[in-house]
């Protein structure tokens, strides 16, 4: 399927609840709403054939969270992103499980736990993965307000 | 007796790298495994947000001691992406063949890796042996056998010359004469096949719903290999073939290793014989324009992929890189349900982890003809010399 023939399928299907776009060829960015990434992402899976994950990134960008699901159905990298904004008071984020449509994501959400302290709801496992057990439970080092000690 | 938990790392023998993985046995059988990783964990990603791009380019080659060019290139087209540079072809098609060399030095010590974990030491001495000409090739070309520092944004930073084409394809011949004995051995020699066949089995729908890349996923019969699905440094003008195996266990991903350093030996050949003409690198301006752009990249061990956010200053604001090893992670534990406890060190050695090979020290030529051996008192001494002289007070 060809890069417009994937973006006509999406707008068909999702409408404005999917805004598009294309940083070139094979690079295609869907952006959804946070309540949407599951239903959304398993069609991606169950009609394009988006089976594999790369990767989960987050971002940290001044006042909102971002993620981006980085998938591909073999030819075209479809990134599917959202974004929210950060709580006043602090709380930690919460962003739903996908390991129930894609099971490969298990790692990449304890990842995200860890570094940008996420939390994963619904996730089968949540212990920690990158971080030492005795690392503090409230400190994340991929968020911007932590800064590397010289 | 079942829920006997025997723990295997951070430090054990039958491991190159620190992770810990537990087992859950029943007699000799693995009726569980679980894997924890992160205790060499150095806070790359957040370093890239300290150091300009440049910088990075150096840290990233430092991700890896084997796949360094695999993950500099990423973090280049990634860089050139948001700049909107157009690479040289020359320059691209010197980046594909380090990259080659890169793929068949790794797959080369794989093979000797898998006969050493299966008690066939001679199969490790030969490979490891034949490798040594593609380690001489990277040091011809770059100046160095680990990290090539060949990368820089906007193109690479030598060229290559008459001579060291024809020393390569040299190389090439002697190399692609070993591999066909290597391919021989894979597929006909019987206390080889008997030990790993049937050994660590991925089914391909675990292959597919966890994600496993790279050799890993294609011994399981997932065609799937970023040069061709996704073409970089021109690969989409390479011939080569996707090598597959249906048999999802160990002989599936020796025999897909082994294939693959032909198609290798027919890209660096191409390389050689088509390397257009031109220069190798193009000015590039030090700060990025903001944006975001993904790079993805078939190293040794499978695809590799880079993020990058860059915010217009000459720091990204944001570099994600997720290597092979962490992605067939959790492929690696279905192999290593119900196999025995004999078979973990060759079933984890499989999915050829990362472990850098950098053990190698280099003798300089002392032009005042001086014998350069040290003895192990004087490296204790300069040791301690060093030190003292460059103690903080």
């Amino acid at each position: 399927m060809t890069d417009t023939e994937l973006q006509a399928k999406i707008a068909e299907r999702w409408g404005a609840g999917a805004s598009q776009s294309a940083a070139r060829e094979r690079r295609l960015y869907v952006t959804v709403a946070l309540a949407e990434v599951k239903p959304v992402m398993k069609w991606l899976k169950d009609e394009l054939g988006c089976y594999h994950l790369s990767t989960i990134t987050g971002l940290d960008s001044g006042a909102n969270w971002e993620v981006l699901y980085h998938l591909h159905d073999g030819r075209a990298e479809l990134t599917l992103r959202t974004a929210f904004p950060k709580a006043a008071d602090g709380a930690r984020p919460h962003i739903p499980t996908v390991t129930d449509i894609i099971p490969g994501a298990i790692l990449y959400e304890r990842e995200l736990q860890d570094m940008f302290g996420f939390i994963v709801d619904g996730i089968p496992d949540p212990r920690r993965y990158v971080l030492p057990e005795d690392w503090p439970a409230d400190v994340f080092p991929l968020r911007k307000d932590y800064k590397v000690e010289k | 007796m079942p829920g006997i938990r025997i723990p295997i790392g951070p430090q054990h023998p039958a491991l190159k790298e620190p992770e810990s993985f537990t087992f859950e046995l029943d007699g000799e059988q693995v009726v569980n495994a679980d894997v924890r990783m992160g205790y060499a964990h150095r806070g790359i990603e957040k370093a890239f947000e300290d150091r300009t791009f440049i910088q990075g380019i150096y840290l990233a080659e430092r991700i890896c001691g084997i796949c360094s060019t695999s993950h500099t290139t990423p973090f280049v087209l990634n860089a050139e992406e948001l700049l909107k540079l157009e690479v040289p072809r020359r320059a691209q098609y010197i980046r594909a063949l380090v990259g080659e060399l890169e793929r068949v030095h790794s797959h080369l010590l794989w093979l000797g890796v898998a006969g050493h974990e299966v008690g066939f030491d001679s199969l490790f001495m030969y490979t490891w042996r034949d490798r040594e000409h593609v380690q001489d090739m990277l040091e011809v070309l770059s100046g160095n056998r680990v990290h090539y520092g060949i990368n820089t944004i906007g193109g690479v930073r030598r060229d290559v010359n008459a001579d060291q084409i024809a020393r390569l394809k040299e190389m090439n011949k002697l190399a692609l004469a070993r591999t066909e004995y290597y391919i021989r051995l894979c597929t006909a020699e019987p206390t080889f096949i008997s030990r790993i066949k049937g050994v660590g089995m991925l089914p391909k729908k675990d292959a597919l719903d966890l994600c496993a890349v790279g050799p890993m996923a294609r011994a399981s019969g997932v065609k799937r290999d970023v040069r061709k699905d996704d073409p970089y440094c021109g690969y989409d003008e390479m011939p080569f073939d996707v090598i597959t195996a249906d048999t999802c266990d160990i002989l599936g991903r020796a025999v897909v290793r082994a294939l693959e350093l032909v198609q290798c030996y027919r890209i660096i050949d191409y390389i050689l014989a088509n390397l257009p003409a031109g220069d190798v690198k193009i000015r590039a301006p030090r700060r990025i324009p903001p944006g975001e752009s993904i790079a993805r990249y078939e190293a040794p061990r499978g695809e590799n992929i880079h993020f990058m956010k860059s915010n217009g200053t000459d720091k990204p604001d944001r570099v994600k890189v997720r290597a092979p090893t962490y992605g067939n992670m959790p492929a690696t534990l279905v192999t290593l349900k119900n196999c025995f406890v004999a078979d973990i060190p060759i079933i984890v050695a499989a999915i050829d982890p990362c472990f850098c090979c950098a053990d190698r020290m280099v003798r300089l030529v002392d032009r005042k003809g001086r014998d350069d051996r040290w003895s192990w008192a004087q490296l204790q001494n300069f040791a301690r010399e060093w030190i003292s002289r460059n103690r903080r007070a």
